[in-house]
């Protein structure tokens, strides 16, 4: 197999471009997601557009933080965002090979992952408030809670596939392989509920519970530095939805670059993300929050389903 | 004779390094009356030894041969070939900086301790160094008890209740770890039929066809014994407590050399002594090194004492390691030479990276315990403003340990996932359900080392200080500083370089595996067969991307004000208080519920009754004797 792993690789600019294009976009997914929210709570609510309003003002607007705090604190909105463009290069959208080879490997994928975690973790550590480390410590249990579930789904995928190269992967899944239908099926849901934790979504609010800790380690957070970490937070949603969407839904990526099959690519993922974000904000006003300390007995059934996915494929092989 | 010595072949080079490291130790030992003198001849004398034993390490590896020679001035037989060269290098590189802290950290301490821990830390190296390079059994055995022996008086000079403990913990398992291999090697000698000593060569041990039945015997108790050492769990109970009570340079030299001899013996035997090993040596291994992973992992994450937390973190790494080894020897066992040679190389690579970050964490821990007398990081907190080079250091070393991208830690890590997707896509089936479990148990401990550093670097360096002495905590002399940056730098250059780095440790693996090397990088990339990642291209994106929304953030500024820094953080209305702020066992308390049964594990492993049985003053004491007349005779017994 051949990887494009350098610059050299013809595709660096779509990988640029694709990241650029995510982070302006996040917001209006955000700002869709409220106007879901708002609808199902029959009541008017912001339009599309308001967290990109609230952004731009939230950047005019000084950062004020605690006398206890450092660099951690006030670098990491952009060390998260950053990262999670990083990622963002790396995922198949609309090519159906990863267009930044360097990064294309799913254990890299997983362990930049692991950055954006620690850099939000440390973040609130660096404050000297109460509710602050609570939503580090618990962000960092959700790691551990939510990352065997995604390696093993994603693992399961990449033997079906025969490689750990998320080109690959989005390309088995594109060319279904009948015989390992219940597999690639199986693994797609363990990802799907691993996706759902990492986004944060109720019942999986933990980290950042508004009304119980005061958004984690927001909670210090103002003006010019809340504006960027509202940004990032929306990005990464956004990104952990593109990684399950572009391995498990990779369906009308262009596999030959010509302005035709971009043009629908470009569509169907926009598509696609569109309905992901509604079936979840769907879920998300519908349930109540989990007991932080019985998640992992929630978190059980995500592995399950993975480690069922591995049964299937130790079985068809 | 003299002449040899200065002809600078890795032989007279060793024969230097072994020299150097004896006649400093004891040179500084005499003169420990004056600080200055002592604390210089020590520190030169570490510095040069190293020195010559990495030149020594570089030769041998770019010779690439095995050649077995009689070292020039001493009665000692040398094999040098690539897997001993690289576990030189290994150990070496880590004692330089660790000799550079001494340097600073013996003019501080009292005279008493002052001489002990210099002449004692060298005496050890030297026996390491003896031993990474031991042609034969009887000598390996000789100098890793002298290096134990050595070990156990740099616990026990602390007197305290926990170290004694430590001590005699540390005193038994070596002993009962010597006496396996004693028994494995004696096993091996009988059936080899052999008359003479000749017949515990490893080169002759090589070229003996064994029965079977002897064969598993002897790996068992290699691997015992060698276990012991290395700190496998459960064989690992000297190795939290030790790592704390001895100096902070002394504890980095236990974990970057000491239980790496453990581990290098357990790929000698396993892969290269007793020919291909059966399919079961390789599971056996696999499921002891992720056990000692994932235990080793959890457990660091309940302690508050640094070094304690930081030596549960080796027992992590020694478990990551020997996933490597274990995978290697089921890649041979079931003739598939990418998975022997990438598990291999993975876990020859984490090794040495091992010793690299782990140098800066130990020396790093050590400043803070200097600079502010405090052990437990509960009571720390806000030393990076105080003592920000360390805090640098320190970062880079956690992130190194967590395996983050684009780090060395990172680097061989990543070959470790490749090679047990390999594994994963054999064609047997222990395999491949083997392989995506051991995936998901590294992916979980990674998860787990995550949450620990986060908490180390939070806790310790970040938010407000909890107590006066971290509040007035200096920086650390520049010796101690440069010690801890170093290694650190050297994590990063690994990590970003590793795919020109990669081809020489798989040069390495072949060796022992005596297959051909293959390189593993291409046009600078990591590339194992099956997917490709490429450190250098990582770490230029992860530099440059957070510069977008620094950009956004400055384009939309508008009339934005400078950022401000006043007040206490916000608590709900209530005026703040230090001990609202979460501690490090808040912090960890929720895994502290979710693996309730796995934390109490220890207490049904270890009955209060048979502690309390084991660790009555008299057997300590005792202990404490024979280990000093057993130290006397061996140290005439290796001079004679």
């Amino acid at each position: 197999m051949n990887f494009p792993v350098l610059l050299n690789s013809s595709l660096w600019p779509l990988a640029l471009t694709q990241a650029v294009v995510l982070l302006a976009i996040a917001p209006l997914f955000a700002g869709f997601s409220r106007v879901m929210r708002a609808k199902m709570h029959n009541r008017q609510g912001p339009g599309v557009l308001q967290e990109y309003r609230d952004i731009t003002k939230l950047l005019k607007r000084q950062s004020v933080a605690p006398a206890a705090s450092g660099a951690a604190f006030r670098s990491m909105p952009y060390l998260l965002t950053g990262g999670l463009l990083v990622i963002a290069t790396a995922l198949p959208m609309v090519t159906l090979t990863s267009p930044m080879g360097a990064a294309g490997d799913l254990i890299t994928v997983i362990y930049l992952f692991a950055i954006v975690r620690f850099v939000f973790a440390i973040a609130g550590l660096d404050t000297g408030s109460p509710f602050t480390g609570i939503g580090a410590s618990r962000e960092a249990v959700l790691g551990v809670l939510v990352e065997p579930i995604l390696l093993l789904g994603l693992w399961v995928a990449a033997l079906v596939a025969g490689s750990t190269y998320l080109g690959a992967i989005a390309d088995c899944v594109r060319h279904w392989p009948v015989s390992s239908s219940l597999t690639l099926i199986l693994a797609g849901l363990a990802c799907a509920f691993a996706t759902y934790v990492e986004m944060g979504k109720l019942p999986f609010d933990m980290a950042e519970a508004e009304q119980e800790l005061q958004e984690g380690p927001l909670t210090e957070y103002s003006g010019a530095a809340l504006g960027v970490l509202k940004i990032g937070i929306s990005l990464k949603q956004l990104v952990v939805l593109q990684l399950f969407l572009g391995l498990f839904f990779p369906f009308g990526m262009a596999e030959n670059l010509t302005p035709l099959t971009l043009l629908i690519a470009v569509a169907l993922c926009l598509l696609k993300l569109l309905i992901a974000v509604f079936l979840v904000a769907l879920i998300e006003n519908s349930v109540a929050r989990l007991r932080f300390l019985k998640t992992s007995c929630t978190t059980w059934a995500g592995f399950g389903l993975a480690f069922l996915a591995l049964v299937s494929w130790l079985v068809a092989g | 004779m003299m002449t040899t010595l200065l002809e600078l072949t890795s032989a007279s080079l060793l024969a230097l390094a072994i020299i150097a490291w004896l006649l400093s130790g004891v040179i500084s030992w005499l003169v420990a009356a004056s600080a200055r003198l002592n604390s210089l001849i020590s520190g030169v004398g570490g510095v040069l030894a190293s020195l010559a034993a990495i030149a020594a390490a570089w030769q041998a590896l770019h010779n690439g041969q095995v050649q077995i020679t009689p070292l020039p001035l001493l009665h000692y037989l040398a094999e040098f070939n690539p897997l001993n060269a690289l576990l030189l290098l290994a150990m070496s590189l880590p004692a330089l900086f660790c000799s550079l802290y001494a340097c600073a950290w013996l003019r501080e301490v009292n005279k008493r301790k002052r001489a002990r821990t210099g002449l004692l830390c060298h005496l050890l190296m030297a026996a390491l160094t003896a031993a990474a390079l031991s042609a034969n059994a009887l000598e390996l055995v000789l100098m890793m008890e002298l290096a134990a022996l050595c070990a156990y008086f740099l616990i026990v000079q602390t007197d305290d209740v926990k170290s004694r403990r430590a001590g005699l913990n540390q005193f038994l398992s070596g002993r009962l770890g010597t006496l396996c291999l004693i028994l494995c090697f004696a096993l091996l000698y009988y059936a080899s039929g052999s008359q003479e000593m000749e017949g515990l060569s490893f080169e002759l041990l090589r070229h003996t066809a064994f029965t079977p039945v002897v064969k598993s015997l002897a790996f068992l108790l290699a691997l015992t014994g060698f276990g012991l050492y290395a700190g496998i769990i459960p064989l690992h109970a000297w190795v939290p407590q030790s790592h704390s009570s001895a100096p902070a340079h002394a504890a980095a030299l236990f974990s970057s050399a000491l239980m790496k001899m453990g581990i290098i013996g357990v790929i000698k035997v396993g892969l290269d002594l007793l020919g291909a090993p059966p399919l079961w040596w390789g599971l056996v291994v696999l499921l002891l090194a992720i056990l000692t992973a994932f235990i080793g992992g959890l457990y660091a994450l309940m302690e508050h004492d640094l070094r304690r937390l930081l030596a549960y973190h080796s027992l992590e790494n020694v478990g990551i390691i020997l996933l490597g080894v274990g995978g290697a020897m089921v890649g041979v066992a079931l003739n598939l030479p990418v998975l022997a040679s990438l598990a291999l190389l993975a876990g020859l690579f984490h090794l040495f990276n091992h010793g690299l970050f782990k140098t800066a964490l130990f020396l790093g821990a050590g400043e803070i315990e200097m600079q502010t007398g405090i052990k437990d990081m509960e009571k720390l907190g806000g030393i990076a403003r105080r003592m920000p080079w360390t805090a640098v250091a320190m970062l880079i070393a956690l992130m190194s340990m967590a395996a983050l991208p684009p780090l060395n830690g990172f680097a061989s890590e990543w070959l470790l996932y490749q090679s047990l997707f390999q594994l994963s896509s054999s064609h047997v089936f222990v395999a491949r359900l083997l392989g995506p479990l051991l995936a998901v148990g590294l992916a979980l401990t990674g998860a787990l080392a995550l949450m620990c550093i986060a908490k180390v670097f939070g806790v310790t360096f970040l938010g407000a200080p909890r107590s006066e002495a971290a509040a007035k905590a200096i920086s650390a002399p520049l010796a101690m500083r440069l010690a801890s940056m170093l290694p650190a730098l050297l994590c990063v250059i690994f990590g970003i370089a590793s795919p020109w780095i990669i081809p020489h440790f798989s040069a390495v693996a072949a060796s022992v595996l005596r297959i051909t090397a293959m390189p593993f990088a291409d046009q600078g990339a990591a590339v194992s067969g099956t997917s490709a990642v490429s450190a250098p291209m990582i770490a230029l994106l992860l530099l440059a991307m957070p510069l977008l929304p620094w950009l956004i953030a400055g384009l939309l500024r508008g009339a934005r004000l400078p950022n401000r820094l006043r007040g206490d953080a916000w608590a709900c209305g209530y005026g703040h208080s230090a001990d609202m702020v979460v501690t490090a066992t808040g912090f960890a308390q929720p895994l502290r519920v979710m693996f309730a049964p796995l934390y109490r594990l220890r207490q049904h492993a270890t009955p209060a009754a048979l502690v309390a049985a084991l660790h009555q003053g008299w057997l300590g004491a005792f202990c404490r004797r024979l280990a000093f007349i057993e130290l006397a005779v061996l140290l005439v017994v290796a001079f004679a």
